[in-house]
């Protein structure tokens, strides 16, 4: 798998079923959750905006620890391929950090009254899209794709720094924010009615983080090895 | 027919924002994919002129 020519094989057989599986999970997830799920009690339909916030979130998130983990990798061990991947994950993170960002200010106006407060949690998320931007355009920055590779692996590294303060925003700052929908120590304190659907989007937006990733980084690999014999002989012929 | 769509689409007053907030989901994935499709045309045509 961290052989370009072998991952790029690899790929064009799994991307097609990636695809197919993220839209039959975000389709049941989304019908599910915008139209058959009881409405709250308290807030209304508007929760409903959860089924996109929340698996933004989680992803926004993930994906730099993702990120954090192939500059690891390309730090101690150098390998090809994993600087590929932080530079292809990068603006997928930053597009679900800003779904995150837009979805929670639209919530924000009928439950809040106000698109905007300068709260623990949402200022860790701006930071964190700030920091997504700071890594793209670290790497734009420098021409030499090794030294682009090393820049972008330590910034991701030291930038891990700011997931357990989103985290624990909640919890250690008085804020407007609810406390966070999945925990690993507790059961959810949603009906399961609404829960379901919510995890059948989390899995759905896995799945096209996946694929994103996939075509992104599949145009990196010829990107960057379009001087090989390999990559000639699949598109020259 | 009229006042099912209507229902689906403004929910109890609040649903704009829920549908608002779906069509931004789809568009900004589509707009990586898009791109992402685009810059691999590049890329092939880019080989093939080398």
């Amino acid at each position: 798998m961290g052989s370009p020519p072998l991952f790029y094989r690899w790929s064009s057989k799994i991307m097609p079923w990636l695809g197919i599986l993220a839209i039959i999970f975000l389709s049941i997830g989304l019908f599910w959750g915008l139209l058959i799920a009881p409405t709250d009690y308290k807030q209304g339909d508007v929760y409903r905006i959860l089924y996109v916030h929340v698996p933004s979130a989680i992803l926004g998130q993930s994906i730099f620890m993702f990120m954090a983990a192939c500059g690891l990798i390309n730090v101690v061990w150098r390998a090809k391929i994993s600087g590929m991947m932080l530079k292809s994950a990068a603006p997928i993170g930053m597009s679900f950090t800003l779904i995150a960002l837009v979805t929670g200010s639209v919530w924000g106006k009928p439950t809040w009254g106000t698109w905007w407060v300068w709260d623990a949690r949402l200022t860790s998320t701006l930071i964190l899209f700030f920091i997504y931007a700071a890594l793209i355009g670290l790497y734009s920055s420098i021409d030499d794709k090794t030294k682009a590779d090393r820049a972008v692996s330590i910034l991701s590294i030291v930038g891990l720094a700011i997931i357990p303060v989103i985290k624990k925003s909640v919890d250690w700052w008085q804020t407007l924010h609810q406390p966070s929908t999945f925990t690993l120590t507790s059961s959810p304190s949603m009906s399961p009615d609404m829960y379901q659907p919510l995890l059948l989007c989390v899995i759905g937006f896995y799945l096209i983080f996946a694929f994103t990733l996939t075509l992104n980084l599949r145009n990196e690999v010829i990107d960057r090895e379009r001087s090989k014999n390999w990559v000639k002989q699949i598109f020259v012929n | 027919m009229l006042e099912n769509f209507n229902n689906l689409l403004y929910m109890d007053g609040n649903g704009l924002f829920v549908w608002f907030c779906m069509a931004f989901f789809v568009l900004v994935v589509s707009l990586n994919i898009l791109y992402a499709i685009k810059k691999k045309r590049q890329l092939i045509k880019l080989i093939r002129s080398l």
